[in-house]
């Protein structure tokens, strides 16, 4: 028989405890192998120790751990702790040995359950706020961490708690310090093998083992399951080194954020962990992922609602469409509006199409303007009420339920390159000179007037022709150079660029356009249009028949502001070229005339020429086809 | 009169820490100044009290036994199913009782085959003395992995009934088959009864538990 009892297990008889073979547990309750403190029960085996829930004499419940290899590393490891302080992270009170010359860390006692317990309750995935809960927490722990040079080394679910709302990181006594380089200080393998990073085999331990193992949790706190499963240590530990994850079962818009945190080369995965959550909570709450960011046009989101006791409903709730990432083939949200019927779209950027023509060759187009301008209110009425229902929708389904995306399509496989190379931007740059060039000369031959009232090709003022050609390059080089500039760390590509980023950029455009306008001594660009304002303050907005500085730099500052610039010279746009773009920045600055004087035809000419020039030089990946002949291969 | 029936604390191994309840009435509230405190070795009190770290009545509600079912009596606001309760009635399993404005506590029957009840915290708050949760024993409370388990021991091969005789616990472990080594027949254990003494610890293979007498205030 192997059950057994033991009368009143008191300290003196730790020995004949200890050596008791039926005892799953070093010590038994009521042992006090720490001056201090009694133990009352085991919490668990773990493969640093044992460890137990005890009482102080004074009442304080604490956790000890045992520590039984009592390896320099281990103790140097947490007395790197010690002092530590944080709300995310399980506090360590001290390290102390015992008669035996054991020793023992005593630590913060968490009552709350694991993320391991939570995981084995709700099997097929956690709602994705419950996700996000933990995330935060496990982030500003591990950022906090971080910030003081250490890794934890063992993230995993067993080791993260919940406690009234808190999240509580354990065994943070293991941490190491960063190597300051090469991460390569410790060769001993640690850790949990299912959320080992790659580099740990190679003994290399930096914050990037951390990120790996975070995008290890959030795939299987997503979808129940882990990425890298296997029969024996061995295999997982080579599906960790080759095999690539299968993001699938994930959200799609989701899957370029877990896809970059398991990436097998540390360098390519997110370098802080506040970028991982950055990029997590973007992708979730769908705040302006550029478009041309986005990886893979997907199906329509599904969430699934909790029934009573917390557990999934089999039946699925659509989330509302509309999300950037969410709907195939949809538009870009990051600065112009959201979904409207394609037929609305059509006949309001025909209408604005004829107006530009209209105002191009001079026609009398003063009825289809009206009806031109009262249809794109009605559309942009009708864009802003879809986005403010989805949004109510959308919050919505947040709270009653968990996002679970079904038929999503396959992961992108090269997402590394994003945002090009400098060589890609200064070869972008250099293609801007012949294109512009080219372009300007069609519209010479073709229209003069537009280049400052000229009547024919001879009678171009050679000024104002310098003027548009450096500001239709220079405009150029700008809109190519932001997104690089911006979104270039792999980490920041899911992120739209603010309008202020644009519009400072305006603002320096103009001012350099006023400059080589005085340079060139330009004298006459047209007729200023009839605007809403020609002064600003004390200073005219257009003076002796040209623009003054700050006409200039009004005008490139809202041109810049309010066109969808990303849209146009991101290297994952939808097409090469769009034509409604080009209307989109056509009717952007016939506006912006209407309320800046300005000389109309001047600034559509440019504003349309620059938008040409930046989307035929900027650099462009047909991912979309890539993707297509991956998928027929 | 003493307590002939006096609660028990079991210190679980890897699971926690549970009250087992005999007495005639249990009493939830908030904690109560050691002051009032009677030992249960003292005069026998109608009722035990369970303390709560929250901001509740001290004896907000009441849970007693009549007929082999359990009934809760409100003193202070407590709901069920949205719904505010202000006089006694019977709990029937699976009740989420908010007592207060966030303390909410389930009641659970998890066996078909046992009439004792399972008390536990659902909101995040703790009982007093370390309590993971409380089982209201009627004759018998079952230990093990399965979740018609009162106590679950998830790790666990085997189950543990304990139950009551002659005013004193008894454990019985299930018997386990087992293969024999060879793998040509297999051997029966016998199921063995132990007595739940306080003060011992008790222990197989893979499970031990240690069986403290608790000192619980009486209101």
């Amino acid at each position: 028989m192997s059950s057994s009892r033991i009368a009143n297990g008191h300290p003196s008889s730790r020995r004949a405890e200890r050596a008791s073979k039926n005892m799953k547990f070093t010590f038994a309750p009521e042992s006090r192998p720490l001056e201090g403190y009694t133990i009352k029960r085991a919490i668990y085996r773990g493969g640093f120790g044992e460890v137990y829930y005890a009482l102080s004499d004074a009442g304080r419940e604490v956790a000890l751990k045992l520590l039984q290899h009592n390896s320099d590393v281990e103790l140097r490891g947490v007395q790197q702790c010690l002092n530590l302080s944080h709300p995310n992270l399980v506090t360590i009170f001290d390290v102390r040995q015992d008669g035996d010359g054991d020793h023992w860390i005593i630590m913060e006692y968490i009552a709350g359950e694991t993320l391991d317990a939570t995981l084995r309750r709700q099997s097929s995935g956690m709602p994705v706020e419950s996700v996000r809960s933990w995330l935060r927490g496990l982030t500003d722990g591990m950022a906090y961490l971080h910030s003081r040079g250490l890794v934890h080394r063992d993230l995993k679910p067993a080791n993260m708690f919940m406690e009234n709302g808190v999240v509580k990181i354990g065994d943070v006594g293991l941490s190491k310090f960063i190597a300051p380089s090469r991460h390569s200080a410790q060769t001993q393998s640690v850790g949990t093998v299912h959320y080992m990073a790659p580099e740990v085999a190679k003994g290399r331990y930096g914050r990037e083992v951390d990120i790996y193992a975070i995008g290890i949790i959030l795939y299987e706190m997503l979808t129940g399951k882990l990425p890298f499963d296997g029969e024996s240590t061995g295999e997982i530990l080579m599906k960790h080194l080759s095999e690539p994850p299968d993001l699938s079962p994930l959200p799609p818009r989701l899957q370029p954020v877990i896809e970059m945190a398991l990436r097998k080369d540390p360098k390519e995965r997110f370098s802080r962990v506040e970028a991982l959550q950055r990029a997590f909570e973007e992708a979730v709450l769908g705040v302006s992922p550029p478009k041309s960011t986005e990886e893979v046009p997907a199906a329509p989101g599904h969430a699934r609602v909790p029934d009573r006791d917390g557990k999934q409903d089999a039946g699925f709730v659509q989330l509302p469409e509309g999300r950037p990432s969410a709907k195939k083939g949809q538009k870009g949200c990051a600065t112009s509006c959201g979904p409207a019927p394609g037929w609305m779209k059509g006949v309001a950027f025909g209408g604005l199409g004829l107006l530009v023509m209209g105002t191009v060759f001079g026609w009398d187009l003063s009825f289809p303007m009206v009806v031109s301008i009262l249809f794109t209110s009605g559309l942009i009425t009708y864009s802003r009420s879809k986005k403010a229902n989805r949004k109510t929708k959308l919050n919505q389904a947040r709270r009653a339920a968990a996002v679970n995306v079904s038929a999503p399509q396959p992961p992108p496989q090269n997402l590394r390159r994003s945002w090009g190379t400098t060589g890609d931007l200064l070869g972008s740059m250099f293609l801007t000179v012949p294109i512009a060039a080219m372009l300007i000369t069609c519209l010479a031959a073709l229209k003069p007037s537009l280049l400052g009232g000229a009547s024919s090709l001879s009678d171009i003022d050679p000024a104002n022709l310098g003027l548009f050609a450096s500001m239709t390059i220079l405009s150029s080089w700008a809109l190519i150079t932001i997104p690089f500039s911006v979104l270039r760390a792999p980490e920041h590509r899911f992120r739209s660029i603010s309008r202020y980023h644009y519009g400072l950029a305006g603002l320096f455009v103009g001012v350099v356009a006023y400059l080589i306008e005085q340079y060139l001594m330009v004298s006459d660009l047209g007729t200023p249009s009839r605007a809403i304002f020609s002064r600003l303050g004390d200073q005219s907005l257009f003076i002796d028949g040209v623009p003054s500085w700050i006409g200039f730099m009004a005008f490139f500052a809202t041109l810049f502001s309010f066109a969808n610039w990303q849209e146009m010279s991101s290297p994952r746009r939808k097409d090469r070229f769009s034509i409604s773009s080009v209307v989109g920045v056509g009717f952007v600055a016939w506006l912006t005339t209407t309320v800046f004087a300005f000389p109309t035809q001047f600034g559509l000419a440019l504003a349309v020429i620059i938008a040409c020039v930046t989307q035929l030089s900027s650099p462009f990946d047909d991912w979309r086809s890539k993707q297509k002949s991956r998928k027929v291969a | 009169m003493q307590n002939d029936r006096p609660a028990v604390r079991l210190w679980i191994d890897g699971v926690g820490c549970w009250l087992i309840s005999r007495s005639q009435r249990l009493t939830v509230g908030s904690m109560q100044p050691a002051s009032s405190a009677i030992r249960s070795g003292g005069e026998a009190s109608s009722s035990e009290h369970i303390g709560i770290f929250s901001d509740l009545r001290s004896r907000h509600a009441s849970f007693s036994r009549e007929d082999g079912s359990f009934i809760l009596e409100p003193r202070g606001r407590v709901r069920i199913g949205n719904v505010d309760r202000n006089s006694a009635m019977p709990l029937s399993n699976e009740a989420a009782i908010q007592l207060g404005d966030e303390v909410v506590m389930k009641y659970c029957l998890p066996s078909p085959l046992s009439g004792s009840a399972r008390l536990t915290l659902e909101s995040g708050h703790r009982f007093a003395n370390s309590l993971n949760g409380i089982i209201l024993l009627e004759k018998t409370c079952l230990l093990g992995a399965g979740s018609q388990s009162h106590i679950v021991c998830k790790n666990w091969q085997r189950d543990i009934v304990i139950f009551e005789r002659a005013n004193n616990l008894f454990c019985k472990v299930s018997s386990r088959e087992s293969s024999t080594e060879n793998g040509s027949g297999e051997q029966q254990e016998a199921p063995q009864v132990l007595e739940c003494r306080p003060g011992e610890i008790l222990s197989g293979e893979d499970w031990s538990f240690h069986v403290e007498a608790i000192d619980l205030p009486a209101v």
